[in-house]
């Protein structure tokens, strides 16, 4: 009896099974999976855009690569609809019995019709989507129409000093940026000692800053990220290429394909040597005792090769390299200096398609920022040249990540995955009276481990939650520090949401620079003596459409404090780098506290378009080794930041533009007094650090474009000038008392106090002309 | 290094343009500058001053002559420094190395105490010698290096001044360059901006943590008198005070401000700027 049960207990639980594995089967029959690529028809760039099906009340998007997947019932009736605000709108329907990939070509709207549209750059939520467009209708500086300039437009992110490229990003400092470019890291993004960024307009599909907010699959630095995507090759049939020309520099591009991979080819080059040459010419012949010259280039490359449907590989390389050499005849000596830097990048992606919905996304990049600055000194009755002083610096980053995407349901998705970099940072110290001086070579292991879920809660509330954990080995150091980060949004209306947030992150490596876009980049890395720094930050705001202006208006507000800040003690600047180790010298343990309000507003009306931008922040620090320890204003704190932007589409031909910005001086050094040293010369004492205020900044820049087609081929002129009214915008002020007089006996002398300041960017007028390479398809 | 700072700007400053317009900042009131040395072999003096404000006009003629110096010794003991000349106030007291110093200035800018000072022991130098100096960051010919070797307990901080005498009057002359190694030593330059501004040398106490310490100067002998080519090298044990002040005034131009932050002035004094110091200080005299 007890066998007889046990054989029927069997029996039922191999039926059981049998059932359930028949009717998983039938189940899993049903079930097959939509996938594939949006791109645009005209360009072949993937297209990121939004997918509603007949099923689905909420939209599902493709990603950055033009990437989607969905399940589907078999034999059940698909519609699919895609859209994009600069596309036209596509509806598939069909009726699909299997797994299904599908290839969707979206027509590009007319310039016109984009005008009317409004293809908006994306502005809160604290990030900033850059509309790539956008930054063409802006006045370039020096012909040059740059990324990280126009990002300082929008509100809670400033430029240091006029000119200079790095950004600062609610009170953070160009370090505490990450800069990527295809995932690989770019250390310094200063081309021409800071006027130009290192990114290449010409060669970019992307760019996005957070502010805040931040994905968890970023780590590494306190204030924003700063993503920005190369372009990829041409998928069409067709070749593409433009040169563009400029007074100082030209860029040429070429795009095309093969059967399974297309390629893009980017180079821009300044030829300001040309304009030296005379200046050179003279200097040889004794006609002038000082000269310089100056040269630089960066190079874009990229190829996508796609061996199966389901996985697309990406490989880019970038290359920057600035050199600048001046000589000066102080007779009988003859100095030399010699400064060149640059940045080498090269970054392996995949993304491929697994099993179950998986999204998986790999990357393994390399990046090395490098500069060598070389004083030299020769004395024309003793040929021999003595190397009087020498610095150096190589800073080395290699990343793998790898990530797993997964929509769960229409309300759950997640993002799962692992970061590994290793730093590599070698600072060098060299003068002709000692021997070479290597401050020790240090390394630096960071670990990322991060997940993102994305919870739809009902049709208004959406929480993403994400956290990260990171782990840093320096030397004998080691360091874990959790990264928790949550956001709320909350659509209240159509046209109106509200959004909140909170976001902790570490930096474990610190810069030492003057920010005055120099490229003289020491990093430190956190070990023994010098803690990873830690940004806490909330920040919440709302968000409101104009329908009838075509615009949107967002305003934000948010606060941050940062621990375990590195800065220069006193007496100390970039070139006291041969004083020592750094991570022994520097001020430690400084702590930084901000918050600001940032407002933005945008509108189209028919031709005209313009935004709006302005950030009321505060913007402290304290450090026990500066100003006894009390709380003092950070170098660029500036407390009122505007900016307007106009462009008047006059006809197809004619574009007009316009940039004015008005900002609060950023806080300085100011003297207090004269006093006569111990020697009787009389000199000037300072106070404490950043006690007074620069004045004002504003500047107005004008620009237009005249786009027309000759010959076949797409040609646009494009001028303007940068400072219109010539206003000088003085980044530091010195005092020199001047003597005036003496008494007639000759034993007092009278002096006048005289304030002096530079300013870099006077009256600035370019030129610059573009020229398609391959004629236009009829 | 300085060649590499102006060079290095040659292009900004090409681009660059200048402005002269004001600025709004925080307005410091009119305070005393008071610099008074201790010495072992010779009294107390004092010279008194006040500032002069950085904006509009101020002459040279700044001294103070009604001010109120009080010595006072291990906290107790007192002794009042007359007026002997502008500005100039002197005890006709030589002070004791084992007593603990302070100041008191009454002027009508305000009132200054001190921190205790102590006078320090005198240095010891060995033997010295000559030798031309041609290989280095100036390439002139016609400089000498010097050595001395500083010998004994080492002072805390030491003050080397290089000059000459005329008319019975210490002219010093400037430092051209300072041993490599002390410079290595002492932290990368920094005795040689003090070399650049008052021909005076300080050496931090990192410099000198070793038993003995080779110092040598390289000069240009083509400064010093036909007549009287004897240098004159004074080294003077100094308190902190001194070095700090040395350390923290620093002249900086234009340029300088736009890469480094200035200091603040140091003073041991709770209120206006200035120094009071112990010194002891050697001569060491060299004939050519």
């Amino acid at each position: 009896m007890l066998k007889k049960l046990y054989m029927f207990s069997w029996s039922k639980h191999i039926i059981l099974l049998l059932l359930f594995t028949v009717s998983f089967s039938l189940l899993k029959a049903q079930e097959i999976q939509i996938s594939g690529y949006i791109s645009e028809e005209e360009s072949s760039q993937p297209v990121q855009a939004a997918l509603y099906t007949n099923h689905q009340d909420e939209g599902l998007k493709s990603n950055s690569a033009g990437f989607f997947t969905f399940s589907w019932k078999a034999n059940q009736n698909l519609r699919l609809e895609v859209s994009s605000s600069s596309h036209e709108k596509k509806v598939i329907t069909f009726n699909p019995k299997s797994d299904t990939l599908l290839y969707v070509d979206l027509k590009a709207i007319t310039l016109q019709e984009v005008l009317a549209k409004a293809s908006k750059t994306q502005v809160g939520r604290s990030s900033v989507s850059m509309d790539i467009e956008k930054l063409k209708s802006i006045p370039p500086v020096m012909g040059e129409a740059d990324i990280l300039k126009t990002f300082t437009l929008f509100p809670g992110i400033a430029v240091g000093n006029e000119g200079t490229t790095g950004l600062f990003v609610r009170g953070g400092t160009p370090d505490q940026n990450l800069l990527l470019l295809d995932e690989a890291v770019i250390f310094n993004p200063s081309h021409l000692l800071g006027f130009i960024s290192v990114f290449n307009q010409n060669a970019i599909e992307s760019a996005t800053v957070y502010k805040g907010n931040f994905p968890s699959k970023y780590g590494g630095r306190l204030s924003s990220i700063v993503d920005v995507e190369m372009k990829d090759g041409s998928e069409s049939e067709e070749r593409k290429g433009s040169l563009s020309i400029g007074l100082l520099s030209s860029n040429i591009i070429l795009s095309g394909n093969g059967e399974k991979f297309s390629y893009m080819l980017s180079g821009r080059s300044t030829y300001l040597t040309l304009a030296l040459i005379p200046n050179n010419i003279r200097y040889t012949y004794r006609q002038t005792d000082n000269t310089f010259n100056y040269w630089m280039e960066d190079v874009n490359a990229k190829v996508n090769f796609q061996p199966s449907e389901d996985h697309k590989l990406t490989f880019s390389v970038y290359q920057t390299g600035d050199y600048f050499t001046s000589k000066e005849r102080d007779t009988p000596l003859t100095n030399e200096l010699h400064i060149d830097w640059g940045n080498q990048l090269a970054s392996l992606q995949h993304t491929g398609l697994l099993k179950n919905d998986f999204i998986i996304e790999n990357s393994l990049t390399y990046s090395r920022y490098k500069y060598q600055l070389e004083a030299l000194q020769s004395n024309e009755q003793n040929t021999a040249v003595d190397t009087a002083f020498a610095n150096s610096s190589a800073t080395h980053n290699v990343s793998l990540k790898s990530q797993l995407n997964k929509e769960i349901n229409k309300k759950l998705s997640l993002d799962i995955g692992l970061q590994q970099q290793y730093y590599f940072f070698n600072p060098r110290f060299y003068n002709q009276t000692s021997d070479n001086t290597d401050f020790g070579a240090q390394s630096l292991w960071e670990t990322g481990l991060f997940l993102d879920l994305k919870y739809d809660v009902s049709d208004y509330l959406k929480i993403n939650g994400g956290y990260r954990h990171s782990f840093y080995l320096s030397r004998s150091e080691f360091y874990a520090i959790p990264e928790p980060r949550i956001s709320l949004d909350y659509q209240w209306s159509s046209n109106l949401s509200f959004n909140l947030g909170f976001t902790k992150m570490a930096q474990p490596i610190h810069l030492l620079n003057s920010s005055s876009g120099l490229p003289n980049d020491n990093w430190v890395p956190a070990g023994e003596n010098i803690r990873p720094a830690i940004a806490y930050q909330i920040n919440g705001g709302f968000s409101r459409a104009l329908p009838s202006v075509n615009g949107e208006l967002s305003i934000e507000g948010y606060a941050k404090i940062m621990n375990d800040l590195i800065d220069y003690p006193y007496g100390y600047s970039f070139y006291s780098i041969a004083a020592g180790p750094l991570d022994e010298i520097v001020e430690k343990e400084g702590v930084g506290r901000t918050y600001g309000i940032e407002t933005y507003y945008e509108m189209q009306w028919e031709q005209f378009s313009s935004w709006l931008s302005y950030t009321y922040s505060v913007n402290t620090r304290q450090f026990d080794g500066i100003n006894q320890g009390e709380v003092f204003l950070a170098n660029f704190d500036r407390r009122h930041d505007m900016s307007l932007s106009l462009n008047y589409q006059a006809s197809k031909k004619w574009n007009f533009n316009a940039v004015f910005n008005l900002q609060s001086g950023r806080p300085f050094t100011a003297p207090r007094a004269i006093i006569q040293n111990p020697g009787g010369l009389e000199q000037v004492v300072y106070g404490p650090r950043n006690n007074s205020r620069l004045p004002i900044y504003h500047r107005l820049d004008l620009g237009a474009e005249y786009s027309f087609t000759k010959k076949g081929r797409d040609r646009k002129w494009s001028f303007g000038v940068i400072n219109a009214y010539n206003r000088v915008n003085p980044f530091y002020y010195h005092l020199t008392p001047k003597m005036t007089g003496s008494n007639t006996s000759g034993t007092v002398d009278f002096f006048e106090n005289q304030y002096s300041g530079k300013g870099f960017l006077p009256f600035l007028p370019y030129v610059s002309y573009q020229i398609n390479l391959f004629k236009n398809r009829k | 290094m300085r060649i590499s700072r102006f060079s290095f700007l040659l292009t900004l400053v090409i681009m660059a343009c200048d402005t002269n317009v004001d600025f709004d900042g925080v307005e410091y009131p009119i305070e005393p500058v008071v610099y008074a040395h201790l010495n072992a072999d010779s009294t107390v003096e004092a010279r008194i001053s006040h500032s002069a404000p950085v904006r509009g006009e101020f002459s040279s003629d700044r001294t103070i002559d009604d001010a109120r110096v009080v010595l006072i010794e291990n906290g107790e003991d007192s002794t009042l420094l007359e007026l002997t000349s502008e500005g100039q106030y002197k005890a006709n007291y030589i002070p004791n190395m084992a007593s603990q110093y302070s100041l008191w200035v009454e002027t009508s800018y305000g009132n200054m105490l001190s921190t205790s000072v102590k006078i320090p022991s005198k240095p010891k130098v060995g033997s010295s010698y000559l030798e031309p100096y041609q290989k280095g960051y100036f390439n002139y010919t016609d400089l000498l290096r010097s050595a001395w070797k500083v010998e004994g307990a080492l002072p805390q901080f030491l003050s080397l001044q290089v000059g000459y005498n005329e008319a019975n009057r210490f002219q010093p002359i400037m430092i051209t360059s300072v041993e490599e190694a002390v410079i290595s030593a002492c932290g990368g330059g920094s005795a040689s901006n003090r070399a650049n501004l008052y021909n005076v040398v300080d050496f931090k106490d990192e410099c000198l943590e070793s038993d003995s310490l080779k110092i040598a100067v390289a000069f240009n002998r083509e400064v010093l008198p036909e007549a009287n080519r004897r240098l004159i090298v004074k080294f003077a044990a100094t308190s902190q005070e001194y070095h700090d002040f040395e350390a923290n005034l620093i002249d900086y131009r234009a340029l300088d401000l736009f890469f480094e932050e200035p200091l603040p002035p140091y003073s041991n004094f709770d209120f206006g700027y200035g120094y009071f110091a112990g010194f002891n200080e050697l001569e060491v005299i060299l004939n050519l």
